[in-house]
């Protein structure tokens, strides 16, 4: 496989097939928790990207010699450093302070995100070291165009407004809660897979 | 009797109406992992609850010298530190005192180490001020609310991705429907 293809593949994967939070599954609880409105979503989205990526471009330098238990606390290690500056842009800045508050501990929490825990062992380091930082970034920006759509779809289903504006006549308050975010991620991971579905019939029928 | 009847009242009500994971969706992911395999949900179970009482135990005494304006900041550090150390001692003890089942044993203290379910225990006792007693019991909690939960998606999770669930919906977004409705219901018993 060459470079060119390889990369379309991982871009299809990271954002497609196996995107994090609509098909895969994983870094559930920011999203059903703490996004209920796009704000938050954004809040959660730059933090994630931030800790992920940086944590992951410096601990591809970690010596696989080193015992994987070691490896994994190292990894997370780094991430709750990585944190520390992101922590201090947030509540340094007035105009976001009280949106970064808002999410509560599900910020912090994002340094045990499975990217770093589990994918960096089983897929990104073991790829050539040019390719790590490609294929990570294309499943950072799945997690974060999902994790941002799925608070826009539902900030937007609980209170009606666009940018302000009143656009629905009803709401459904009721997805504010937990139980409403798990309600509203199966059915847009079930409506994402029958999109990848019909996408992969075009696709397939194309290279046909 | 009547006494005891009102513990253990309060434990099942801690496990099931304040369960972490139907009232906060901490460690969901792990929760679904764990469903796919249901003969080890003890096992993880128990790595999950030592995990988050000892850590919790740890962090306890290790906090008050990260109370500064400055090493405040590196809370979220001295938590993955603590969970560490719990974590190469787990697999030390194992290693020295049943080094037959290591090999089997090991994947679960993997999968139990660094996870939301156990972090998030470490934070909210953090925030909660708690004396040592109340922090230790609320990871016990942590710990056997996650079997709850787990057992309640494992007994039906092979239905949740059998053929009959629609391609779209089968395994992830059935799964995670199912968990919101249950999580639904204790919101409702609750009130």
């Amino acid at each position: 496989m060459n470079d060119r293809s390889f990369l379309h593949q991982s871009e299809r994967e990271g954002i497609l097939t196996k995107n994090p939070l609509f098909t895969s599954g994983v870094i559930i609880a920011p999203a059903v928790a703490a996004c209920t409105n796009i704000y938050s979503g954004i809040i959660l989205a730059s933090v994630f990207t931030v800790v992920t990526v940086v944590t992951l471009a410096l601990c591809r330098y970690v010596p696989r010699r080193i015992v994987y238990t070691l490896r994994i606390t190292l990894y997370t290690l780094v991430a709750s450093l990585v944190y520390v500056p992101v922590h201090i842009y947030f509540t340094s800045n007035p105009s976001l302070e009280e949106l970064y508050s808002a999410v509560g501990i599900y910020a912090p929490l994002l340094i045990t995100n499975s990217l770093i825990t589990l994918r960096s062992e089983t897929k990104f380091y073991r790829l050539a070291k040019p390719y790590v930082l490609k294929t990570a970034g294309y499943y950072v920006i799945g997690y974060d165009l999902a994790l941002i759509l799925f608070s826009a779809v539902r900030g937007f289903l609980i209170d009606g407004t666009v940018l302000g504006e009143k656009v629905l006549s009803f709401t459904f308050p009721i997805l504010a809660a937990p139980y409403g975010g798990f309600i509203l991620l199966a059915l847009m991971s079930a409506a994402f897979r029958w999109m990848i579905q019909i996408l992969n019939g075009v696709y397939k029928k194309d290279a046909a | 009797m009547a006494e005891f009847l009102n513990i253990l009242l309060a434990a099942v009500a801690a496990v099931t109406l304040d369960n972490v994971i139907f009232t906060t969706a901490i460690g969901t992911s792990t929760l679904i992992e764990c469903a796919r395999a249901p003969k080890h949900l003890l096992s993880f179970g128990a790595f999950i609850t030592e995990f988050s009482v000892l850590s919790s135990l740890l962090a306890y005494f290790l906090e008050p010298k990260f109370q500064g304006k400055v090493s405040g900041l590196f809370i979220p550090s001295l938590y993955v530190l603590c969970l560490g150390a719990v974590y190469v001692a787990t697999l030390l003890f194992i290693w020295l005192a049943a080094k037959k089942y290591f090999k089997t044993l090991k994947k679960y203290v993997h999968l139990s180490a660094f996870n939301c379910a156990v972090l998030g225990c470490l934070f909210n006792n953090g925030l909660s001020g708690e004396g040592l007693l109340g922090r230790l019991l609320y990871a016990a909690q942590i710990g056997v609310g996650f079997i709850f939960a787990t057992y309640l998606l494992a007994i039906n999770y092979k239905k949740l991705s059998s053929e009959e669930v629609p391609a779209s919906f089968r395994g992830f977004p059935a799964s995670i429907l199912y968990i919101g409705i249950i999580s639904m219901m204790i919101y409702s018993l609750r009130i």
